[in-house]
């Protein structure tokens, strides 16, 4: 059975046990305030600043690692061409294109704060269980309609997967070998159809299921979290760091 | 005191696309009855179910509940809370995160509070001997496992009568003789829908059967008082 790993749940640092509702929000605040900054010194805070969470979290390291790993690997890219794509003091020069400050800087920003956020973001949000981070989000408010979209997407997601891998199956079993063929796209075409059609069919009977158990539009729910201390902390450190960001931002204070 | 819980009266039920699958359909669950009901597949044996539930508005004819008529969304909402539906697929009845969110929800809809929820959560998975499964997530659970947990949903709501749609479907035969023993011990009516014959007369006394479109009282091959041979009511 095919499962989402969750390998940052387990854990007991400060993070771990705070309100779910508040690193929701935590994690918003934080990773809005870092994607929205532009300028290297800001950036440079912003990846600090998730450094500093990832430390709080104490989060595996093999497991953080793989991760940012993933991500970096789309960075990469940005790297072949961002330094040749501005135009401004030229630094080196491949054939005909020539790399400039501006452009690595502007890689960089875009590394720094990604690897920031991914950090932060990590830190604060996948150390809990999904099913947590849901109610935590109904527990703040977020609207009703995304708190539930977000769960049964989780919830069903791998039922997907497996009927996905029962029709790839029966496909295999009657000599089916994907091919750069027009007949293999087709079938692939045909799994997505049917895929299509038989998650709109379990849609209406899981809305019957609710129906059936007397769901009238509103989701209750058991979990009742309180606020202790730690959870204003974990805000008040949020909300620091982002003035942080939001500081070195504006008043171009000199790193270097 | 047997007076039917629900009754269907001259229920005619057409697919759009103009296929009859019931004509003329009477039926009537007792309270503390357990009937079987029997059928080649597609002779209507779910529809009848999910027209029973309000699911699916039938062409023509009536549904009661406690002898009153049940037309609209919100009377079929009164029937719900004293009739439960087992669905053949427990992934369907499971969309909850983890298992005690999931048997808590029909009591929260219920207008339970959260702590009572919970407590009636803990006490019907306690009577099903899943004790120790409240914050297991509900995909990772066996087949059978999800079966169990699909009745505790619904015994949750705390009906009057059962209705189980082929609850044997995918399970083993040793899952199947537990979840029989379990039907046999509850104490409310029940009105089960499969082709598993063992299973059947282990656990319904009375048996129905639905083909060319109605349905019709079976000269029983079960006990014939009422009572299942071998369970205790």
């Amino acid at each position: 059975m095919q499962q989402i790993s969750e390998p940052f749940v387990s854990g007991e640092s400060f993070i771990h046990t705070s309100h779910p509702g508040f690193r929701v929000v935590c994690a918003l605040l934080f990773s809005l305030v870092g994607a929205l900054v532009m300028t290297l010194p800001a950036t440079v805070v912003v990846f600090i600043a998730g450094l500093i969470f990832a430390i709080f979290a104490r989060l595996p390291m093999l497991s953080l690692l793989k991760r940012l790993l993933f991500v970096n690997g789309f960075i990469i890219f940005l790297w072949l061409f961002l330094p040749f794509s501005r135009p401004g003091d030229p630094v080196f020069s491949v054939g005909p294109f020539t790399a400039t400050t501006e452009g690595i800087i502007y890689a960089a920003v875009i590394t720094l704060k990604s690897n920031g956020v991914v950090l932060a973001v990590t830190s604060l949000l996948s150390t809990m269980p999904i099913q947590l981070m849901g109610a935590g989000m109904q527990s703040v408010r977020l609207p009703d309609k995304l708190c539930r979209l977000f769960l049964f997407t989780w919830r069903y997601v791998h039922v997907m997967g497996e009927e996905f891998g029962k029709m790839k199956r029966a496909a295999t079993m009657r000599g089916f070998v994907p091919r750069n063929s027009i007949m293999t796209y087709r079938t692939y075409a045909w799994l997505m159809g049917m895929l299509l059609v038989r998650s709109w069919d379990r849609a209406q009977v899981v809305w019957q299921a609710m129906l059936c158990r007397g769901f009238t539009g509103k989701f209750h729910t058991l979990n009742s979290f309180r606020v202790k201390g730690g959870d204003w902390l974990l805000l008040a450190v949020t909300i620091f760091f982002a003035c942080a960001v939001i500081a070195t931002e504006f008043f171009q204070v000199e790193v270097f | 005191m047997s007076f039917p819980i629900f009754s269907l009266r001259d229920i005619d039920f057409v697919y759009p696309g103009g296929n009859d699958v019931l004509k003329g359909v009477n039926f009537e669950l007792k309270a503390g009855e357990k009937v079987a009901l029997t059928g080649h597949n597609g002779s209507g044996k779910t529809t009848m179910l999910h027209i029973i539930m309000g699911l699916l508005n039938p062409t023509s004819g009536q549904v009661l509940f406690k002898d009153r008529e049940m037309k609209t969304e919100k009377d079929f909402r009164e029937l719900r809370k004293g009739v439960g539906l087992l669905f053949q697929q427990a992934d369907d009845q499971l969309f909850c995160p983890t298992v005690i969110e999931d048997v808590a929800f029909g009591p929260l809809n219920l207008g339970k509070s959260p702590d009572e929820a919970r407590d009636i959560a803990k006490y019907v998975l306690c009577l099903l001997g899943l004790s120790g499964y409240e914050e297991r997530v509900a995909y990772r659970l066996s087949g059978g496992e999800k079966k169990l947990v699909s009745l505790a949903t619904v015994l949750a709501m705390q009906p009057e009568a059962l209705v189980l749609d082929e609850p044997t479907n995918d399970l083993d035969p040793s899952m199947r003789d537990h979840l029989a023993d379990i039907l046999c011990e509850l104490e409310v009516a029940m009105l089960v829908v499969s082709h598993d014959l063992n299973f059947l007369k282990r656990v319904t006394a009375l048996e129905y059967s639905c083909h060319d479109q109605a349905i019709y009282k079976e000269a029983s091959i079960f006990a014939s008082d009422g009572t299942p041979s071998d369970c205790k009511l």
